[in-house]
Parts: structure tokens; C-alpha cells; sequence
């Protein structure tokens, strides 16, 4: 080991640089970072994540990098400072004619050939989405009473270790697929599933004359668990399409007067209630007159409820034809999300788009670095025959 | 699979490092080939100014200087760990006289942080020694 290092060297002075006692049979890497990811390995350390087929990523707690080599030509001696602080020759003044003996050396530990750098990439949710589906949680997974094997199924461990994900990046993953916790497991719940369970809540309501804005968690349980729905499903249910508020004074306090601090009380979401009855309609016909489909949309709402086109942005389009306008489904949900991908779908099914329409079918994509603004650049061409005419995107 | 990247020694402690980077390869003389490597010196290097840098190797001279790195890089080390796995979580376990069964696990170790380096990209010179009988 040297007992000097070579940045410590001062004017006029030299040291002996040495191959080290391991050198050529060390297993060292350099990895290039920036300050953050810095901190982040010294405070906690990170996670190299990939099964092995996979590039290996880098996944600090909230982002993901892939890990390049950087190949260089140069002969590239790593040297680790001097082992111990005592030996070191910081404070004395020795230049290279001084007879007293202690020649300051240094060595190398090892040569690098490279050095590995990280670019930040966007999360992948497609193999989550994947493995959530090998077995979605339904109709008969509810009315087993509890399940034999656990395979196909997924703890947050084991998601950790089979995605390339950072932890914040899969808790962002399983609320935007809505999933849901069951005993440990993380599940997706079969969308035909969900609808059911909704149309059942919406309906006991309507029977009961439960406000919208405030359901009691205990009343639509127990409506739901005589129908043979568990109680997990009915909660995931309200908190996906709703959320909780703050406990009413009226709604805490039981029928004997006694305050009921169990009482949580759900409001649901306007968007979502709309929605719900605007896919029913979609699935019992895919072409609709504007007109006619908004009709029909008003009428089958529960009360109090107001419906409007703009909720529909991202699942249907509107094309005129003639004096009429006919809606049809087309959802953001069902394009990829890789950005040349998706815009490639876009332009398959219209070959010019004006911003309005196209803006919701864009406004999920993720790009590490690239603004929306870049990535319509990127992919499209835009064009703006007058100033008073909004532009219009074509493909590139 | 996941491989774990951390430092051991606390925050404050993580020493400098550094790297010295010159164009080209180092190659033992044939003379030398069977000693072992730490038997010998790469070659002797000078700070002859507040910003100069020589480093002799060999009859070759090099010059460079010393660089701040645009970003700083961590030496990272391979590390096998052989952990024993948790009996516990195994309902049926062996007793036997052989050592206790071992999970091993690879990790990757920072032992040391580089921010700057000494880098020689001129060309070499030659030193010849003058004195010709």
C-alpha cells in the first residue's frame, strides 16, 4: 500500500507510483454518478435490479437509470489514497533531495478500461401489468373462502425482485392499474369485476337513498357482503372510484346517540359515475349519435349527477359526418406507452389531429428529459394554415 | 434478482480516491515477465509547477494535469456475502455435522469516491541520455 497520495503532491516534490499487492486480480468498477444518486448510495445505498435476460438498471427509492459501459482507450490506474492517515506524507515538507529516508510511494490498486455511467430511463409498467394478470382477482376469487396455491400470485418483495422498478415507481404502477392488497398479495381485480361491484354500490343507493357524497363504509358493506362480495373488494372499490372524507359529525354518531368512530364515510367521484354509465352505453353499441348517446347518458345517471363530453377525453373520438357528429370508443388505456409507438397507433387511426383531441392521448407518455413540447418535435409535424385556425398535427 | 449498492464507511468517512490516465498500455519488458507484479515501480511522478504534472515511465516522459471530474464516479467493489439462511422460515430442517448452509450473495461495495485525476494526453517524449561515447 502507497503512503502517499498523488493529489496531495506538492510543487516541486515526486513519489514513486507502484503496481499494488492485488493488483490485476481486483474486481473493481467505476460507476459515474451525479450528486444525488451519490448521497442517496453513501446514506442508504441503492439497487441494481434484472433477471438475466434483462439489462441491469440502477433503481435508487424513486428512479430508474440503465447502466452503459463506457469503453476507453487510455490506461486508466485507479489509486486509493494511503492506508493509513500517520503514514501519509500530508504535512511534511520532503522534496526529492531530502536524505532522510521514507520515499513517498503510491499505488495502484488497479487499471479500469472504462467506466459505466447511468441514463435515466422511464418506468416500465407493461411486465407489472403482466404479472398482476397471470391471476386477476374476479368473481370466483371472491367467493372461495381462502386460496390453495400461491403461485402466480406477488408480494411487494417479490415485484421488487422481478421488476426493474425503483419502489416509489411501483407504488405509482399498482395505483394507476388500482390495484389492491389481499392477504399480502398485491391483485388486480378483473375489470368486468369492478364494474359489477360499482353498478351493484350505485344501485343500492339509488334503492336506499344513500347520498353520492356520502356513503357510509358500513351500510354498503353489509349491502354487499349479503350478495356474497367481500368486504376488501367493496372498500377497493369506493377508494378507486372515490375517496374518503372527513368523518361527518352526523354520520359518526349511531342511532343510541353514541359517537361511532368506525363510521368512514365515502364520497364518489362525479367523473367516475359518469364514466361508468357512459361504458355501459359504449358496450351495448359502439357507434353512437352524439346527440342520442348524451341523451341516454343524462337519463340512466342517478340524481343530482351532471354529465359532460369533456369527462370523455381519452376514450372516445368524434368524427362529423355530414350535418352529424357520431362518437366512438377509443382509449388512451389500450395504446402502447412507448412514445414511437404510440404515436404511430395516433396516426393510424387519424392521419391529422387537431391539439384538443390529441392532447389527452399524449399527456400520460413519459420520456426521461423530453417535455411534451419535444416530443411532439420528435414525432409530428405541425402545421397552421392561418392564425385565426388552430394547428394541426401529422404524422413525420 | 437484485444486487445491493452501498457504502460501509459512513458518510463522512468514504475517502477520496483518484485516477491517473495516460494514452496508451503498459507492457512489462520481457526481462521482468516472471517477477511478480508488485516487485516493481510503474514510474515516478512530479508536480514540477503549481499546475504541471510529469510522470516518467520507463524512458518515456509524460506531461498532463490534474482534472476536475465533470461528475464524480464511485469505485465500486464485487463482494460475494454468504449469509446463513434463516432456519426459521423452513418448517423441516437437517441436522447434520457439516457446516451451516449458506445463501450467497453478490454486492457491490463503494470504497471510494474519485472527483478528480491526474491525466497525461500529450505526446511522449523521449528522454535519451545525452552522454555518447
Amino acid at each position: 500500500m502507497g503512503n502517499a497520495s498523488i493529489l496531495e503532491l506538492n510543487v516541486d516534490s515526486s513519489l514513486e507510483v507502484y503496481y499494488g499487492e492485488t493488483f490485476g486480480s481486483e474486481d473493481l468498477k467505476l460507476l459515474e454518478v451525479d450528486e444525488p444518486i451519490l448521497q442517496e448510495i453513501l446514506d442508504r445505498g441503492v439497487v441494481i435490479r434484472g433477471g438475466l435476460n434483462d439489462e441491469a438498471v440502477l433503481c435508487t427509492s424513486s428512479r430508474t437509470y440503465a447502466i452503459k459501459f463506457v469503453m476507453s482507450s487510455n490506461t486508466i490506474l485507479i489509486m486509493p489514497p494511503p492506508s493509513s492517515h500517520g503514514s501519509s506524507a500530508s504535512g511534511e515538507e520532503l522534496d526529492t533531495k531530502s536524505e532522510t529516508g521514507g520515499k513517498r510511494t503510491a499505488s495502484a490498486m488497479a487499471a479500469a478500461t472504462g467506466h459505466l455511467e447511468l441514463v435515466e430511463v422511464a418506468p416500465n409498467f407493461e411486465k407489472l401489468k403482466s404479472l398482476l394478470s397471470e391471476r386477476l382477482y374476479g368473481e370466483d376469487t371472491d367467493s372461495m373462502d381462502v386460496e390453495e396455491s400461491t403461485s402466480g400470485l406477488y408480494t411487494w418483495d417479490d415485484l421488487l425482485e422481478k421488476l426493474q422498478l425503483s419502489e416509489k415507481e411501483l407504488q405509482e404502477g399498482l395505483k394507476s392499474l388500482a390495484a389492491v392488497q389481499v392477504g399480502g398479495f398485491w391483485r388486480l381485480v378483473d375489470k368486468k369485476y369492478m364494474h359489477c361491484v360499482f353498478e351493484l354500490i350505485l344501485l343500492n343507493a339509488m334503492q336506499h337513498d344513500w347520498s353520492l357524497q356520502g356513503l357510509k363504509e358500513k351500510e354498503v358493506v353489509s349491502a354487499l357482503m349479503a350478495d356474497g362480495y367481500s368486504a376488501q373488494i367493496v372498500i377497493h372499490c369506493l377508494a378507486t372510484y372515490g375517496q374518503r372524507v372527513s368523518l361527518a359529525f352526523e354520520a359518526g354518531i349511531a342511532s343510541n346517540g353514541s359517537y361511532d368512530l368506525d363510521s368512514h364515510v365515502w364520497e364518489l367521484n362525479e367523473r367516475h359515475v359518469c364514466l361508468h354509465y357512459a361504458n355501459q352505453l359504449l358496450s351495448s353499441a359502439s357507434r353512437w349519435r352524439v346527440d342520442d348517446f348524451v341523451d341516454a347518458w343524462q337519463q340512466n345517471l342517478p340524481s343530482g349527477v351532471q354529465a359532460s363530453l369533456d369527462m370523455l377525453k381519452g376514450k372516445i373520438l368524434i368524427e362529423k359526418l355530414g350535418s352529424d357528429s357520431w362518437l366512438y370508443p377509443f382509449s388512451v388505456a389500450n395504446l402502447p406507452s412507448n412514445p414511437a409507438e404510440r404515436f404511430a397507433a395516433l396516426f393510424r387511426e387519424r392521419p391529422r389531429w387537431e391539439w384538443e383531441d390529441l392532447e389527452p392521448y399524449i399527456s400520460d407518455l413519459r420520456a426521461p428529459g423530453k417535455s411534451v413540447d419535444a416530443l411532439l418535435l420528435k414525432y409530428t409535424r405541425r402545421t397552421q394554415p392561418t392564425a385565426e385556425t388552430p394547428p394541426i398535427f401529422t404524422a413525420r | 434478482m437484485q444486487i445491493q449498492v452501498r457504502c460501509e464507511c459512513g458518510i463522512s468517512e468514504c475517502r477520496e480516491w483518484a485516477l491517473l490516465e495516460l494514452q496508451g498500455v503498459l507492457e512489462i519488458q520481457p526481462s521482468a515477465q516472471h517477477l511478480p507484479l508488485n516487485a516493481f515501480s510503474i514510474g515516478s511522478l512530479c508536480r514540477s509547477q503549481q499546475e504541471k504534472y510529469y510522470f516518467t515511465i520507463g524512458y518515456h516522459e509524460l506531461e498532463g494535469k490534474k482534472v476536475s471530474l465533470k461528475k464524480p464516479m464511485l469505485v465500486l467493489q464485487k463482494v460475494l456475502r454468504e449469509d446463513p439462511i434463516d432456519v426459521e422460515s423452513s418448517p423441516v430442517v437437517l441436522s447434520t455435522q457439516y457446516p451451516t448452509q449458506v445463501q450467497k450473495t453478490s454486492e457491490l461495495k463503494a470504497i471510494g469516491i474519485i472527483r478528480h485525476k491526474i491525466l497525461f494526453k500529450t505526446r511522449p517524449k523521449a528522454l535519451i541520455s545525452s552522454s555518447v561515447k
